[in-house]
C-alpha cells in the first residue's frame, strides 16, 4: 500500500503538468479573442489602443509558453492569478464556491447509494415479478430524464405546488434536498440497474448455492455474501462518478441558484476567463487523482484477493 | 392582566415584522455578473444597477442630458465646465463637490473601455463646485456620455470596490457573491426618497427558477423575462408583467460584403424580399406574447421624437418579396424552394447577440416564413460569444445575423457610429461585412459634429434610411421594451429601462 501511494505521488507532478498544459493548449484554440470579448461587454467605446492596453494589461500579449511557465511559477505557490471578469482572486473565486459544490456532489452521492442499493437488490431479488418490472422502468425514466426538467419539476411540484421548500436556496440545510436528488437521480437510475445485473450473476453462482443450502438465513446471504461479491467492480465506478458530480452539477446548480464552481466555470468558458479555467482544471484532476487513489486503496480492504502477496507467502510458509 | 400583555405584545411583533417586511422589497435578478477590476468597475452598478452611486447627468426619456449631479454645464469647443449641484452630500457625510468629481472621472479614466478620453492634464478646479476639463473625443454630444452609469460619483477616499460609497438614493449594506446585494434608503437623499427602507437583490441565474421564484413570493419583482419565461407562465397567477417604453431592438445585421458562400445578399433584391417575407406582428405576438412591436427601424420612434414616417420599411408582402427574388433570378420550382443556376437559395442564419437562448424562438419563426417564400434558412444558434463572432460573424461565415441590443449609447450617434461606420472599432469582430457606405458615414459624421436638435433628427433619419432603405444593411424586426414580472401588490413605473431603470423604487401596495 505505502509503495502503491509513493508510486501515485510520484505521477502526481507530470499528469498534473500534462494535463494544465493541454488545458492551455485548448485555451488558446478556442474560437474567440479573450480581450474583445472583455470589451464588448463592457459597453463602451473602444479604441485599438485601449484593447492593446487590456491585452497588455491580461498578460495576453506574451506567447503562450512564455504565459505557461509563468502561470506554473505562479500555480505552485497555489496563486492562480485573476479572473478577467471579477477582478477576483481565482483562488478565493474557486474555493470559496467549492464547499458548496461538495456539498452537492457529497450529498448527491450518498442519495446514489441510498437508492442504488436496496432498489438494486430488490429488482434483483424479485427479477421479473411487478417490483422489478416497476424498478425497472423508472430507472428508465430517471436516466433518460434532462436534470435541467427534472430540476425545474420538482421546483414546480415540490416548491411551487407543495410549498415544502424555497425555489432559491439560502445556505440553509433543506435547500439541499431538491439539488442532490436532480443530479443523483440520474445516477441512482443507472446504478440501480447494475446491481441488478449484478446480485443476479450472483445469487446464480455456486458458492451462493451452496451457502444457501447450508442453510443460512436470506438476510446473511445477501449483506454477508451476495453483496460484497456484487458490489466490488461497482466501487471502482463509483469513484469515477463522484468526479462527474463534481463536473456535472454546472445544471443544478444553475437551476437551483446554487452558488458552486460548476456554474462559475460554465461563466469563464463563455467569457474566455482563461486563469478561472486553468485552475478549475488542475483541481478537478487533482480531485480525479484523489479519489481514484483512495478507491485503489480501499479496494483490497474489500477484496482480501487483492491484498498484498507477502501475507499469503508468508502463511504458506 | 398578564395574558392581555402578552397577547398584545404578540400582535404587536407580528405588525412590526409585516411592516418591515412589507418595507422591504425583494428584486429576483440574472447571474451576478459585478466585476471588482480596477479597471471595469461595475460593481453594484451594471447589472442590476443598486443606485448606490449615481451618473452625473440624468438621461431624460428622449435620451437627451437632464441635471442631475451637474446641475449644468457649458461648452467651449473641446472644454467643458461643469457646476456641481449645490447641498448634496455622500452616504459619508462628505459634500459632492469639484474635487469629488474630478476624483469620479479619475477612477473612471482607468476603466478598460473609456469613453470620455478627457485630458488628465487638463482638469482646472474653478471653484469649490465648478470643474473644468478638455476631451479628445470626437462627438460634439459629450454630456449625454456623462448620464451613463459607470461614469458616477464616488466619495473621494473611500473603497470603490468593496463598499462603494455614492450620493445615491439607496446605502450599500451587504453583499455575497452569487447570492444577494442588500442596500437600504438613504434618508438624507437629495432627490425624491425611495418608498421601500431596504432592498435585495437576489441573484438567480435560470429564468426560469426566477419566475418561479416570484410566483412562490420569494422576490417581489423578477427581470429581466425572455420570451420563453414568457410564454411558459401560467395563465392565472399572483403576477402581473409590466411593460417598460421601448428600450432595445431586435434586428437581423445582412451580410452585403460576403464572400462565396456567402454572397447571396450582395444582391440588394434578395435582401428585400427577405424583409418583405417576414411578418413581424406575428413574431413578437408569438415571441414576445404582443408586448413587442414591429419595426421599421432600430431606433425607438421617440428617441430624439424622430418618430417612425421618414422611412419607408418593410412591410409584410410575400407578394412584394416573391417578385423581387423573380427579379434576382431565383425562380420558384416544384418543390417549393427557389433555384438560380441550378443552386438552391439556402441562406444561414447566426444567432445571436447576446446569446441565442434570449432570442429563441425567432430564429425558429424567420426559418418558416422565409420557407414560404422559397428561401431555406440553415440556423446557426450559439450561446458563445467566441463562437458567434469568432467562428461566424468575425469572418463572415452567415448571411443573417440575428441580434437584439439596446441603444444604450447617450448620443444619437453611439449605435450607427459603433456599429456600422466604417470607422467602427467593431469592424474585425464582423460589423465590416455590413457598412452601408459613404454616404451613411456622412449622415453620422454630421450628428457627430452638430449640436443643433433639429440637425440631429434629421441626419439621424437620413442615417436610417440609407442603412434600411436604400442599402438594407439591416433588417429591422422588432422594437422590444424591458419586460418584468411582478406580484400583484407592486407598483412600478420603469420608464428608463435597462441600467437606468430604479427598480428599488417599485412599492408595495396593499391589497
Amino acid at each position: 500500500m505505502k509503495s502503491l501511494i509513493q508510486r501515485r505521488l510520484l505521477m502526481l507532478i507530470p499528469t498534473l503538468v500534462g494535463i494544465s498544459l493541454l488545458g492551455f493548449i485548448l485555451l488558446e484554440l478556442m474560437p474567440g479573442d479573450a480581450t474583445t470579448l472583455l470589451m464588448r461587454r463592457s459597453a463602451g467605446e473602444v479604441t485599438p489602443e485601449a484593447i492593446d492596453n487590456l491585452r497588455r494589461e491580461l498578460g495576453l500579449d506574451r506567447p503562450w509558453p512564455v504565459r505557461y511557465l509563468r502561470w506554473v511559477g505562479r500555480a505552485v505557490r497555489l496563486d492562480f492569478g485573476t479572473s478577467f471578469s471579477s477582478g477576483e482572486p481565482v483562488r478565493r473565486e474557486i474555493f470559496s464556491r467549492l464547499p458548496a459544490t461538495l456539498a452537492l456532489a457529497l450529498g448527491a452521492f450518498t442519495f446514489m447509494l441510498t437508492v442504488t442499493l436496496p432498489l438494486g437488490v430488490l429488482s434483483a431479488l424479485r427479477k421479473n415479478q411487478w417490483p422489478d418490472h416497476l424498478i425497472r422502468v423508472g430507472a428508465i425514466v430517471f436516466h433518460s430524464v434532462p436534470a435541467y426538467w427534472l430540476g425545474l419539476l420538482l421546483l414546480w411540484v415540490f416548491a411551487l405546488k407543495l410549498g415544502l421548500f424555497r425555489v432559491v436556496g439560502q445556505g440553509a440545510w433543506q435547500d439541499l434536498i431538491l439539488p442532490i436528488v436532480t443530479l443523483g437521480s440520474g445516477m441512482a437510475a443507472f446504478y440501480s440497474r447494475m446491481t441488478r445485473e449484478r446480485v443476479i450473476d450472483v445469487l446464480e453462482q455456486d458458492y451462493i448455492r451452496l451457502v444457501y443450502a447450508k442453510g443460512l438465513s436470506r438476510r446473511i446471504l445477501i449483506f454477508r455474501h451476495v453483496l460484497k461479491n456484487a458490489l466490488l467492480p461497482l466501487v471502482t465506478l463509483w469513484g469515477m462518478s463522484f468526479g462527474y458530480l463534481l463536473g456535472g452539477s454546472v445544471i443544478v446548480e444553475s437551476v437551483f441558484s446554487w452558488p458552486g464552481v460548476g456554474k462559475l466555470v460554465v461563466d469563464a468558458i463563455l467569457n474566455r476567463d482563461h486563469p478561472v479555467i486553468q485552475a478549475y482544471v488542475v483541481l478537478m484532476a487533482l480531485i480525479f487523482i484523489s479519489v481514484n487513489l483512495i478507491v485503489d486503496l480501499v479496494y483490497p480492504l474489500l477484496d482480501p484477493r487483492l491484498r498484498p502477496r507477502r501475507s499469503a507467502e508468508a502463511m504458506e510458509g | 392582566m398578564k395574558r392581555l400583555i402578552c397577547i398584545a405584545t404578540i400582535v404587536l411583533t407580528a405588525h412590526l415584522v409585516a411592516l418591515a417586511s412589507a418595507q422591504t422589497l425583494r428584486v429576483g435578478c440574472g447571474a451576478d455578473r459585478y466585476s471588482k477590476a480596477e479597471d471595469y468597475l461595475t460593481f453594484c452598478k451594471w447589472d442590476p444597477n443598486a443606485w448606490i452611486t449615481e451618473p452625473l447627468v440624468s438621461r431624460g426619456a428622449d435620451y437627451t442630458p437632464k441635471s442631475s449631479l451637474i446641475e449644468r454645464w457649458e461648452k467651449n469647443g473641446n472644454t467643458y465646465r461643469l457646476h456641481v449641484r449645490p447641498k448634496v452630500r455622500f452616504h459619508n457625510g462628505a459634500p459632492l463637490d469639484a474635487q469629488a468629481i474630478k476624483h469620479s472621472l479619475a477612477l473612471y479614466s482607468q476603466n478598460r473601455s473609456e469613453f470620455l478620453r478627457i485630458d488628465p492634464a487638463s482638469y482646472r478646479i474653478i471653484d469649490p463646485s465648478t470643474l473644468e476639463f478638455t476631451s479628445n473625443q470626437s462627438t460634439v454630444h459629450f454630456i449625454g456620455l456623462l448620464s451613463h452609469p459607470f461614469v458616477c460619483a464616488y466619495a473621494p477616499g473611500t473603497d470603490a470596490v468593496n463598499a462603494p460609497v455614492g450620493t445615491g438614493p439607496f446605502i450599500f449594506k451587504a453583499y455575497r457573491r452569487d447570492r444577494y446585494l442588500k442596500v437600504t434608503r438613504n434618508e438624507d437623499y437629495w432627490g425624491e426618497k425611495a418608498p421601500n427602507r431596504e432592498v435585495t437583490f437576489r441573484f438567480i441565474s435560470d429564468p426560469q427558477a426566477r419566475a418561479m421564484a416570484l410566483i412562490n413570493n420569494e422576490v417581489d419583482i423578477a427581470y429581466p423575462v425572455d420570451p420563453q419565461t414568457l410564454m411558459a407562465l401560467p395563465p392565472k397567477g399572483d403576477y402581473q408583467t409590466i411593460v417598460s417604453p421601448i428600450n432595445s431592438y431586435l434586428l437581423l445585421t445582412v451580410n452585403i460584403h460576403g464572400e462565396p458562400p456567402f454572397d447571396t445578399l450582395k444582391d440588394e433584391r434578395v435582401r428585400k424580399a427577405l424583409a418583405f417575407a417576414i411578418n413581424r406582428k406575428t413574431i413578437a405576438d408569438i415571441a414576445y406574447l404582443g408586448k413587442a412591436k414591429p419595426a421599421k427601424t432600430f431606433l425607438a420612434p421617440w428617441f430624439w421624437n424622430q418618430g417612425e414616417a421618414f422611412l419607408d420599411g418593410y412591410g409584410f408582402d410575400p407578394d412584394q418579396a416573391a417578385r423581387l427574388l423573380d427579379q434576382a433570378g431565383w425562380q420558384l420550382k416544384p418543390d417549393g424552394m427557389r433555384y438560380k443556376s441550378g443552386h438552391p437559395l439556402k441562406l444561414r442564419l447566426v444567432s445571436g447577440w447576446p446569446n441565442a437562448s434570449v432570442l429563441k424562438p425567432v430564429p425558429e419563426l424567420l426559418q418558416q416564413m422565409l420557407r414560404k417564400v422559397g428561401v431555406t434558412l440553415e440556423l446557426i444558434q450559439t450561446d458563445d460569444d467566441g463562437v458567434y463572432y469568432g467562428n461566424y460573424m468575425g469572418p463572415g461565415q452567415g448571411d443573417l445575423f440575428l441580434e437584439k441590443a439596446g441603444n444604450t449609447g447617450l448620443t444619437p450617434d453611439w449605435l450607427l457610429y459603433m456599429l456600422y461606420h466604417s470607422q467602427t472599432p467593431w469592424l474585425e469582430s464582423g460589423y465590416k461585412w455590413s457598412l452601408p457606405g459613404e454616404e451613411f458615414d456622412h449622415y453620422v459624421d454630421l450628428i457627430r459634429s452638430n449640436m443643433d436638435p433639429e440637425s440631429v433628427k434629421e441626419n439621424l433619419q437620413q442615417a436610417q434610411r440609407v442603412i434600411v432603405d436604400k442599402v438594407c444593411a439591416i433588417i429591422p424586426l422588432l422594437y422590444i421594451p424591458d419586460i418584468y414580472l411582478a406580484r400583484k401588490n407592486i407598483r412600478f413605473n420603469p420608464d428608463a429601462g435597462g441600467g437606468y431603470v430604479k427598480l428599488g423604487y417599485a412599492q408595495k401596495v396593499s391589497p
